[in-house]
């Protein structure tokens, strides 16, 4: 009999025989009687002494610069040098969820459904879009588990891509996946497993080591060719951390590091730089250790209880770290980590899809033509490259702004914009004429096939803007409460939002007027400005709003832009330009969405004049800036400076589609 | 009612204070006879077993505002609880007199075979960690993941510390045969 099997069968007939006292319950109850009951807030009269009125007046300043007191806003937390961290992170609930998680917030983006992850190993592809999780919930090690492979974002679900295994590790290049398999009839983890993503069926498994060790924990160098493992030799009863050349078929037991392992020691590896995490201390501090052996240990920061895990993104320069089921995040700079929301089993970073090359931009890969309006009356389609007028569209009245549409699926093209409608939907109201809002659609995608469609937004409908998946246009509600208003092309239902609560609540009061500026790409983010009563700067906002997302998701983000913003557009999911007036001129910045409140941008050109209104491509790397002289200016990354396309230009975007 | 209950100043206690027996006793039925036999195989003495249980349940009402997996929190205080009652114990044994075998009650020496007292007690002998991942695994049947939670340890500190006490077990069974 195997001594496992020995050691189950002595503890239950010992125990199982064990008949504990049946009014325990009342002796347990009794003592909770000793128990003082939960605090009240006390009744006395609110008095304030010196000191505690100083501390109310800091943490009332300290509201302030973070949010305004709109408890659907997001506050963010502090974030690391450098404002790299990666955006979001892919957690494991303690039921066994994953879950997709804004890493400045910790609110949950997306939900995958179902238990059966543990959350004790994620590996996650460079590009961010391929996690390898732990699925099983046995006792014996790999022997009951498997290795599940996740598309990030896509809620297609996920498979199986290795059974009797654990412990799967991706490459920072992203060739290799590796992991750790049982062998037939052993429930630890004997063999290591590589497989090559970028080419089907191969894979190279390391020779059985016959019984006389087994691997913990493996993970790959910053080099993409050695792995690090943790290796338990029967013999000697020691644990010791390994490195092999697994790309060249090196196998365990490999070099030992010179690192020690177990309850504290090495933890992982520090993302490509080379270095090691390890765990040290009481209470328990993350050091970095860089080696080669003999190590010399640096102290990053500590946690309020021993780690399960403790991992790093890419860079080595953000950090989580789970303790007593609750993440942890850490970025070089922060004094301390910052907990998040929630009970999570593990985590992982999702390295940020890789920008665009930042240095140039191809002109062919610029969008075909700019939809423009010219002289606020007139329809047209604009050579993008030297801005002749191609397709003249039709003759509106006052159009405020535009956007448009290409439907893949049907070769349908759709321009969306406002006109005017002086008969007014205002009744009495003393206010300027309201708008009606028009659609153009055309199946083929081409004007001389235009059919025009016309509806009537009650209220108005502000600077029209259309979802890029086309399934809402938003608009700024002029009467009847200032207010967005969102309307479903396909069966015309409308909604109304507040816009800075981001619900169907009652309408703010002191919101003067609104402009929906534009969607991000993935439409799942309006932009939009807000003229506020009494206050003559305008306000920048990036929100999920219902309808688009559920009213327990809505976020509202106010952009840390100044009074001398005069536009602003999405570049993409993440990020917006916007643009500030600087004397004659005006400089475009971009700003990352995820942190609102830091004051890092990058600059990306700067157009002569006021801009009233800018846009950017969809892959963010073709911007077109207009200014209150009705110059149309494009810049694509690259660019020493903007090219004047035509003039006499109010509002226009890129054309979307062929 | 429950609202009305809530919404009276007096009431807001009772309704927690109701939420967290309500959730308590229900562990209790369905754990509390597991829970002691866990810190009778960590102890080796049913008494204490029982005190250690009853103890846990009292802190884990106490910090109910933190707790968010009341079975979890009460396994680990279950575990450190009967960490330091151990101690506590091989302290006194210092103190007072050499080492003795823990003492069985007839009954006990009548189900347990010899082979499995043998068992048992290089069981006991093992180290801490190597003892309770042991008892969590092979007594409780939990996953490896509920192991290094309740342990506040990671999965390969698990997987290490069973090996070796298991290692440490068939070569203590063996010197003895």
């Amino acid at each position: 009999m195997k001594i496992e099997e020995r050691l189950s069968d002595a503890m239950h007939d010992y125990a199982d025989a064990i008949e504990p006292s049946t009014d325990s319950w009342s002796a347990i109850a009794a003592r909770f009687d000793d128990v003082p009951a939960p605090r009240r807030p006390s009744r006395r009269p609110l008095v304030l002494t010196g000191v505690a009125l100083a501390i109310v007046v800091v943490l009332v300043a300290g509201l302030l610069v973070r949010d305004t007191g709109d408890d659907t806003r997001v506050v963010t937390g502090p974030v690391g040098a450098g404002g790299s961290m990666p955006s979001r992170i892919l957690a494991i609930t303690v039921d066994g969820s994953p879950v997709v998680l804004d890493s400045s917030t910790g609110a949950r983006d997306f939900g995958y459904g179902g238990s059966y992850a543990e959350g004790t190993q994620i590996a996650v592809t460079p590009n961010g879009q391929v996690a390898y999780l732990v699925a099983g919930n046995g006792n014996k090690g790999c022997a009951d588990h498997s290795i599940l492979e996740l598309q990030i974002g896509s809620g297609s679900g996920s498979r199986v891509v290795a059974t009797e295994a654990s412990d799967p590790t991706v490459s920072p290049d992203g060739r290799y996946l590796a992991y750790l398999h049982c062998l037939p009839g052993d429930n630890r983890a004997d063999q290591i497993v590589v497989r090559d993503l970028t080419a089907a069926e191969a894979e190279r498994v390391t020779p059985a080591p016959a019984g006389t060790f087994f691997i913990n924990r493996l993970e790959f160098a910053a080099d993409s060719r050695h792995v690090l493992f943790d290796l338990f030799e029967d013999s000697t009863g020691r644990a010791t951390l390994r490195e092999a050349d697994i790309v060249a078929g090196e196998a365990p037991p490999g070099r030992d590091v010179g690192v020690v392992v177990g309850g504290q020691g090495w933890v992982g590896v520090r993302g490509t730089t080379g270095e090691y995490l390890g765990v040290k201390g009481s209470p328990p501090g993350v050091l970095s250790m860089q080696g080669p052996s003999p190590f010399t240990a640096s102290p990053l920061f500590t946690l309020p209880g021993i780690p399960t895990q403790v991992v790093s993104d890419a860079s080595g320069r953000d950090i989580l770290a789970v303790v007593d089921h609750t993440l942890y995040r850490w970025s070089e700079g922060d004094e301390a980590p910052t907990k998040l929301f929630g009970n999570y089993a593990g985590g992982a970073w999702i390295p940020d899809a890789p920008a665009p090359d930042r240095r140039t931009a191809d002109p062919a890969s610029a969008p075909n033509g700019v939809l423009a309006v010219i002289g606020g009356k007139r329809l047209a389609v604009l050579d993008s490259a030297d801005g002749r007028e191609q397709s003249p569209l039709d003759s509106f009245t006052d159009i405020s702004s535009v956007s448009d549409r290409f439907d893949e699926g049907t070769g349908a093209y759709s321009v969306f914009f406002a006109s005017t409608d002086r008969s007014g939907a205002c009744g009495n109201d003393p206010g300027p004429d309201v708008s009606l809002m028009t659609v153009i659609t055309s199946p083929v995608g081409k004007t001389p096939f235009l059919t025009l469609e016309t509806r009537s937004i009650v209220g108005g409908a502000l600077a029209p803007s259309v979802s890029p998946d086309g399934k809402l246009v938003a608009y700024g509600i002029w009467c009847d409460g200032r207010t967005l208003g969102f309307t479903a092309p396909k069966g015309g239902k409308n909604f109304r939002t507040d816009p800075l609560a981001g619900t169907t609540s009652e309408v703010s009061k002191q919101v003067e007027i609104v402009e929906p500026l534009g969607w991000s790409p993935d439409s799942t983010r309006l932009l939009y400005r807000l003229g506020l009563k009494g206050d003559q700067k305008p306000h920048y906002y990036v929100g999920r709003l219902w309808p688009f997302v559920r009213q327990a998701e809505t976020r509202v983000i106010e952009l840390p832009a100044g009074p001398d913003s005069t536009a602003a557009a999405f570049v993409d999911n993440d990020t917006v330009a916007v643009a500030q007036a600087t004397g004659a001129l005006t400089e475009v910045r971009s700003w990352r969405v995820v942190e609102a409140g830091d004051e890092r941008t990058r600059r990306l050109f700067e157009v002569p004049g006021r801009v009233t209104s800018i846009a950017a491509d969809r892959a963010g790397r073709h911007f077109l800036a207009v200014t209150s002289g009705g110059g149309l200016y494009r810049w694509s990354r690259g660019d020493a400076a903007p090219t004047k396309l035509a003039d006499g230009v109010t509002a226009a975007a890129w054309l979307s589609g062929p | 009612m429950m609202a009305d209950m809530a919404a009276a100043g007096e009431g807001r206690s009772e309704l927690v204070r109701t939420d967290r027996d309500v959730v308590l006793a229900e562990i209790h039925r369905e754990h509390y006879p597991g829970l002691v036999r866990m810190a009778c195989l960590l102890l080796d003495e049913r008494g204490a077993g029982e005190e250690v249980v009853q103890e846990a349940f009292v802190r884990v009402y106490q910090s109910w505002s933190r707790v968010d997996a009341p079975l979890r929190y009460l396994r680990a205080t279950v575990m450190n609880l009967a960490r330091s009652r151990m101690r506590r114990r091989l302290v006194a044994r210092r103190r007072v007199e050499p080492a003795s075998t823990p003492s069985l009650s007839a009954e006990e020496h009548l189900v347990l075979l010899d082979d499995q007292q043998e068992v048992l007690d290089a069981m006991r002998s093992l180290p801490r960690r190597q003892r309770e991942c042991l008892v969590l695994r092979y007594y409780l049947d939990l996953s490896e993941a509920e192991i290094a939670s309740t342990l506040g340890i990671s999965n390969g500190s698990v997987k290490s510390h069973a090996s070796r006490g298991l290692a440490a077990l068939a070569k203590h069974l063996e010197a003895r045969a």
